[in-house]
């Protein structure tokens, strides 16, 4: 450390300044690179940016600290959380996106991006015949990728698709995985390190990826893995299973279920949604017994069966949901079907109350919702290339 | 006496000495590889004052203390020691806290970094822009007007 520099940051050595560094979040960090040249030397890398958000992992105790990223017909929606915490308000506060990009030219009027996924701040969007983007929110950057491998036979909206996103630490690399349904699931690897798409092997299990519901296709990202709910027939119904796909090794798996034929039952469950509640695996099961349930299940200890808890959700909701986030007690939900809004549900109450976003009250029936924390991971900088 | 707690004298820069128990020095990991390879009864710490040494000592001495207590994980004393921190950590003033930062990062005592640390980041945090930054760290801006104003549309996104 020469003086010079100690005297620039005030009287902290550099190193020691980045330290303070990790602890911001991704905007005021934004703001710190304006003040000086040497804080923005500091702060501007990408390897800065990877200690920020593997800091900002590690330290992040629960949902509250994540946002929601909402598509909702030819619009983005950037929201806090926190801003729902705050009063009573049933309309949150959110920031519009421009959406598509400016310079993506040949985007499809009308069409909703199907969020496919996020990982360490950035989000994979899907916009149709084969076109994808990575975009980070945060700080609005974005990179087209080279088209997914696609069927000529049908226009994809007609194909049964599902997409997971993630990091792979091993080598380093943002993976995209295409899945597309039929009787044999197809599955294509996508790197942004090599630029690629990888075909592999079909999945030998006979899994049917289901559109019955729209949130069925995107994945959730967890541990180094992402997840869906596929089905597998079996004599006259479908037996509901919850596949994994490891981003490093590439391969698929199956994820126990909790043991509760009351629930899982071939008869009884009808659907099963995957989420992903402060960082532990969630599945909401929605079963037919007299009546129509919800319930919530939490994987407390990842992939450990016997760690499966329940929360019994009271309400009568009628419908598939897929749980996004927690905020305090209370749980935040998407509603499958033609639901314009999002939905609290307070297991404490036992009340549900809905979520509007203040500017957009009426969302598209098709939007898309998912959650993402705030980083400065560019799509188009990888670390370590 | 069996249990008679061993003393250990620290000296900073300025001659100040202090004399603490064996179990305040081992929250230091520097500390800690010293005196188990020096078992003099002083050890001298060229590089902090005195000033600062007598906050180190503090944050320690109440640190250790509420560890050997709380072993049965009584909430209430991580709740009492997180009151204590932000007590420790509301009047000192910004030189002291970067002072903290320098001694606790040579010292390694990591729990006193993080502490300090994240009272500056929250400091810039409050900041609602690079200029209200600049004036509550004392920086002055090498920027001519020319790069400020490419460094700002760069990081517009972050002024929303």
């Amino acid at each position: 450390m020469t003086r010079r520099e100690s005297e620039d940051t005030g009287s902290l050595p550099p190193e020691l300044m980045g330290e303070i560094l990790i602890r911001l979040p991704a905007k005021s960090i934004g703001r710190f690179r304006c003040v000086s040249k040497l804080f923005r030397s500091l702060s501007s890398d990408q390897r800065f940016a990877k200690g920020h958000i593997d800091h900002l992992l590690m330290t992040i105790r629960n949902d509250s600290s994540r946002k929601l990223l909402v598509s909702s017909s030819r619009n983005l929606y950037a929201l806090d959380l926190v801003s729902c915490e705050e009063g009573d308000s049933d309309f949150l506060g959110a920031v519009e996106h421009d959406y598509p990009p400016p310079n993506l030219k040949n985007h499809r009027n009308g069409f909703v991006g199907i969020i496919g996924g996020s990982c360490n701040g950035l989000v994979c969007i899907s916009q149709g015949r084969g076109a994808m983007l990575l975009y980070n929110p945060t700080t609005r950057e974005f990179k087209r990728l080279l088209s997914s491998p696609h069927s000529h036979r049908y226009d994809d909206e007609q194909e049964v698709q599902a997409w997971g996103f993630g990091f792979d630490d091993v080598s380093y690399d943002y993976k995209v995985v295409k899945l597309v349904g039929g009787h044999v699931v197809n599955a294509s690897v996508y790197s942004l390190k090599a630029n690629s798409w990888r075909r592999l092997p079909d999945l030998s299990l006979s899994y049917q990826i289901w559109n019955g519901y729209d949130f069925s296709n995107s994945g959730v990202n967890l541990n180094g893995a992402c997840h869906w709910v596929f089905r597998l027939p079996e004599g006259r119904y479908h037996r509901k299973v919850l596949v994994c796909f490891d981003i490093k090794t590439q391969e698929f798996r199956e994820m126990p279920l909790p043991d509760d034929p009351h629930h899982f039952s071939l008869s009884v469950c009808l659907h099963l949604v995957v989420g992903n509640l402060n960082g532990r695996l969630c599945l909401s099961v929605m079963y037919h017994t007299r009546s129509l349930h919800n319930d919530l299940w939490v994987m407390n200890e990842y992939g450990v069966a016997s760690s499966w808890s329940i929360i019994r959700i009271g309400y009568m909701i009628y419908q598939s949901i897929k749980p996004l986030c927690f905020s305090e007690e209370e749980v935040l939900l998407k509603l499958d079907g033609t639901g314009r809004h999002m939905v609290l549900y307070n297991s404490e109450t036992n009340v549900v109350r809905g979520l509007w976003i203040r500017g957009a009250e009426e969302l598209s029936h098709d939007f898309k919702v998912c959650t993402y924390v705030e980083s400065l991971i560019s799509p188009n900088l990888l670390y370590g290339v | 006496m069996e249990n008679e707690k061993k003393m250990i004298t620290l000296k900073s820069s300025d001659d100040v000495t202090f004399e603490v128990e064996e179990a305040v020095v081992l929250e230091s990991q520097f500390l800690s590889h010293l005196v188990q390879d020096c078992p003099a009864p002083e050890h001298k710490i060229k590089e902090v004052t005195g000033k600062i040494l007598s906050k180190v000592v503090e944050y320690c001495e109440k640190h250790v203390v509420v560890v050997v207590d709380g072993g049965d994980s009584s909430s209430s004393s991580g709740d009492d020691l997180k009151k204590w921190d932000d007590k420790f950590i509301k009047e000192m003033d910004l030189s002291t806290v970067y002072d903290l930062i320098a001694a606790a990062n040579y010292l390694n005592i990591q729990a006193l970094l993080d502490l300090m640390c994240q009272r500056v980041a929250d400091v810039i945090t409050a900041c609602k822009d690079h200029k209200e930054i600049r004036e509550t760290l004392g920086i002055v801006s090498d920027y001519t007007a020319e790069e400020e104003a490419e460094v700002l549309k760069e990081n517009e996104w972050a002024f929303d």
